[in-house]
């Protein structure tokens, strides 16, 4: 589990990254994402949009209690980081994002123009 | 960029392959959740865990003999809906942690924020070293 979540080379920076766990759904208007990021709080949390990248960076305070000593570990203490592709369906002003209980979702609005439309045929009687 | 292009990542080899094992194997996936971290003091013991999107509610911790255990469920919180990408995990799960020392059960604490349970054990007094008088 370590290594898949722990990757190093997604990031702009040569460093070591967590990788959030990630959810995505998609409904008629809108895509969902989940990304587990435990540990991660708001003012923590960095998002931002730019050449159709979605990058999302959860900066990690490193704990270390004082006269304690690390006897185990099963996960580092790193930063998570993620970068997404979108495409051009997504409207970029109307993203929103909530980060609840170390996990953030982010609800894309699809733009107007690419929603499945419905088209009425009308039948006229011969 | 094609316009229905969205996460040109969605699905890769890498993906096909994880998902065949994942599927297979609903126990020993589960058995290593959550991860954890343990810190040890003279005579305290303190085990972080990441427990994303959990709630007290969804936890609970107990003590059997030397052994910490956290179980609970971890449940879905979008079942209904498809998607495009899956990676988190719920279901239910329990792991055991081993302790360095006997721990005294009446004075355990466990906290959750912010997706992490921090749980802070201490010694118990019959672990602690006793002096023995020489008649």
């Amino acid at each position: 589990m370590m290594d898949e979540m722990v990757r190093k080379g997604n990031s702009p920076h040569d460093e070591y990254v967590m990788v959030p766990l990630t959810d995505i759904y998609e409904t008629e208007d809108q895509y969902t994402l989940k990304l587990e990021m435990p540990g991660v709080t708001k003012d923590r949390l960095d998002m931002t949009m730019e050449n159709n990248e979605l990058e999302i960076r959860g900066k990690l305070e490193k704990y270390e209690p004082e006269g304690k000593e690390l006897k185990y570990a099963e996960f580092a203490q790193h930063d998570f980081y993620r970068k997404y592709n979108v495409g051009n369906d997504i409207d970029r002003e109307g993203i929103k994002a909530t980060l609840e209980d170390g996990v953030l979702t982010l609800v894309l609005q699809k733009l107007e123009s690419v929603k499945p439309r419905k088209i009425s045929i009308n039948v006229k009687k011969l | 960029m094609n316009a229905n292009s969205i996460f040109d990542d969605v699905l890769t080899l890498r993906d096909l392959v994880n998902s065949f094992f994942d599927e297979t194997s609903p126990r020993w996936r589960n058995r290593e959740f959550p991860n954890i971290v343990v810190f040890e003091g003279k005579d305290d013991i303190e085990i972080r865990a990441l427990v994303p999107g959990l709630r007290s509610d969804d936890i609970d911790v107990h003590l059997v003999s030397d052994s910490l255990i956290i179980e609970g469920e971890k449940k879905n919180d979008y079942a209904d809906k498809p998607y495009l990408r899956k990676e988190r995990r719920f279901g239910p799960f329990s792991k055991s942690v081993k302790l360095p020392y006997m721990v005294d059960s009446d004075n355990i604490s466990a906290e959750m924020h912010d997706g992490i349970l921090v749980i802070r054990l201490r010694k118990s007094e019959k672990a602690k070293p006793k002096r023995i008088e020489i008649q």
